[in-house]
């Protein structure tokens, strides 16, 4: 984590403290926890002490009267993204809710509580654990996206349909299992103790750098945006050598993907920006049929949509789009094309041929 | 929200702090990011002095005496240090400075800018807030949403005006009397 994120979540922790201490007193066990944290760093008191000068400018600002709210009823962007950090997710965080006592445990489950009760499409979790991590299991499920800033430093982006474990303290180093789906890491440095990511007996190992781990069927695909990643794959069968073998080592801006589909593991040269364009909440396609469009933005979402039509299913989308923002893409879609859509229920829409 | 003691309390500690931090920001005559974090740095460090079961009677309360301290020590040496600045010698008997029409309508200007930087519901949430004085029950209540959901309102717009506001117009606007 570099300073400047340092600092941005330093400042979403402090705003939290400083809303939750506005709404009610704290109970003894918060105000602990409030401590702790404020001497965990003199950023932690910084961040604080700004949003307590941003909340005197909005306390003696004069002009509300002036200030135009028109248009928040349409106004979705926060109802879409639930903040679950270190605050909401320790214990007794918030009165909102109870049986908070053992979300530290399984928070996992608390957060599908949450994409349960989200008014919303899309979920991003921004979860801090700022304790010990170990052998923690972290899933998300359609519509949700996990941010978590683990005890190390390390910050990850966990896509919709992921599931992983992480061991901070394993014996081998940082490692983390990644069962199925996609992740980036921004990985703090540590010279001792290499960032490894395991995947199919693919393993990504990193010391400080930023990259991405995906499982596609049989294959995984890592991408690096920063640093370097030496990946190793399996010996192959029936080899001698137990020892897995380095496949390569990756630079910024390289992909490798490895496994079935591909006989021996290549290196392509890819633009990480776009290739990991998902992890910042955006959608890129280049000629993709429009269900595989549809299929991309149901998982990050709420709201199923989904083509009937023959012709249209065979319609190709180039663009990028707000994977969290159907109805962008939708109306995108209705300038492209001459399309109608249906909405079944709450959830489901059909795109149609516009009659 | 006004009305919980939770609040009355914090805006009392808040008070404390606030003039003489604003009374060091001003008179330091150079205001960037970086005197906070440099008043930060030794309220940390004092923080570190206390005991655990100290501070956790009241931590808001000790955050903002030990910043209040800090900042207050800190313009006394920074006055000893230029004795013959003229402005200091009216400024040592005020409790707050003179208002400065034009520095405060600058800051309601950079204020009135950075809230509009939010998005609609947040500036709702906000003028429900500060303008109409709702806590965050009742304006879940009047928006139609949760407890929850506000808080977060709150929150995204307080990170969004951390980054958006220029400090330099805000403190230079808003020293002046209540």
């Amino acid at each position: 984590m570099d300073a400047n994120e340092r600092r941005a979540l330093a400042g979403r922790e402090a705003a939290e403290w400083w809303t939750e201490m506005q709404a009610a007193d704290m109970p003894l066990e918060r105000r602990k926890a409030f401590v702790e944290w404020l001497r965990e760093s003199a950023l932690h008191v910084a961040e604080m002490l700004h949003v307590v000068e941003a909340h005197d400018g909005l306390a003696h600002f004069k002009r509300w009267a002036h200030i135009d709210t028109a248009g928040w009823e349409h106004d979705q962007t926060d109802d879409t993204v639930v903040e679950l950090s270190t605050i909401a997710s320790r214990p007794s965080a918030s009165s909102d809710h109870h049986g908070t006592r053992q979300e530290k445990k399984h928070w996992s489950k608390r957060a599908s509580y949450l994409a349960g009760i989200a008014a919303s499409s899309l979920l991003v979790l921004g979860v801090s654990l700022w304790l010990t991590l170990s052998g923690q299991t972290i899933e998300t499920r359609r519509g949700e996206r996990l941010e978590l800033a683990l005890s190390d430093g390390s910050v990850l982006q966990v896509d919709p349909e992921t599931r992983m474990r992480v061991k901070l303290h394993d014996s081998d180093g940082r490692v983390v299992i990644l069962e199925h789906g996609r992740a980036l890491f921004r990985v703090a440095k540590d010279p001792e103790r290499p960032f490894m990511v395991r995947a199919n007996g693919t393993t990504a190992r990193a010391v400080g750098t930023s990259f991405a781990v995906e499982t596609q069927m049989q294959d995984v695909i890592v991408t690096v945006a920063e640093g370097k990643v030496a990946v190793s794959v399996p010996p192959l069968a029936g080899s001698n050598n137990g020892e897995p073998e380095i496949a390569a080592m990756l630079i910024a801006d390289q992909q490798l993907t490895v496994g079935g589909s591909s006989a021996s593991p290549s290196v392509r040269k890819v633009d990480s920006e776009r290739a990991l364009a998902w992890a910042s909440g955006r959608l890129v396609f280049e000629h993709t049929l429009l269900p595989q469009v549809l299929n991309e933005f149901n998982r990050y979402n709420r709201v199923q949509m989904r083509v009937e039509d023959d012709d249209l299913a065979e319609r190709r989308i180039s663009g990028t789009f707000n994977a969290s923002d159907p109805d962008s893409f939708l109306a995108f879609i209705r300038t492209v094309a001459h399309v109608e859509v249906v909405r079944d229920d709450a959830r489901n829409l059909l795109i149609t041929p516009g009659r | 929200m006004r009305d919980t003691t939770a609040n009355r309390r914090l805006i009392d500690w808040f008070n404390q702090w606030r003039s003489p931090l604003r009374r060091f920001l001003l008179r330091r005559n150079a205001r960037s990011r970086a005197e906070v974090d440099d008043i930060s740095q030794e309220v940390f460090l004092r923080l570190l002095r206390y005991s655990q079961a100290e501070l956790v009677e009241h931590p808001q309360a000790y955050l903002f005496k030990i910043a209040s301290n800090v900042a207050a020590e800190w313009s006394i040496s920074a006055r000893s240090r230029r004795p013959h600045d003229s402005k200091w010698l009216t400024e040592l008997h005020a409790d707050d400075l003179p208002e400065d029409a034009a520095a405060r309508a600058k800051a309601e200007e950079e204020m009135e800018r950075a809230i509009n930087t939010l998005p609609p519901r947040q500036r709702a949430v906000l003028k429900l807030q500060f303008y109409e004085g709702l806590g965050y029950a009742e304006i879940a209540e009047r928006l139609g949403t949760t407890p929850r959901a506000v808080k977060r309102n709150v929150i995204k717009s307080y990170q969004r005006l951390r980054t958006e506001l220029n400090p330099d117009y805000l403190r230079a606007g808003s020293y002046g009397r209540e």
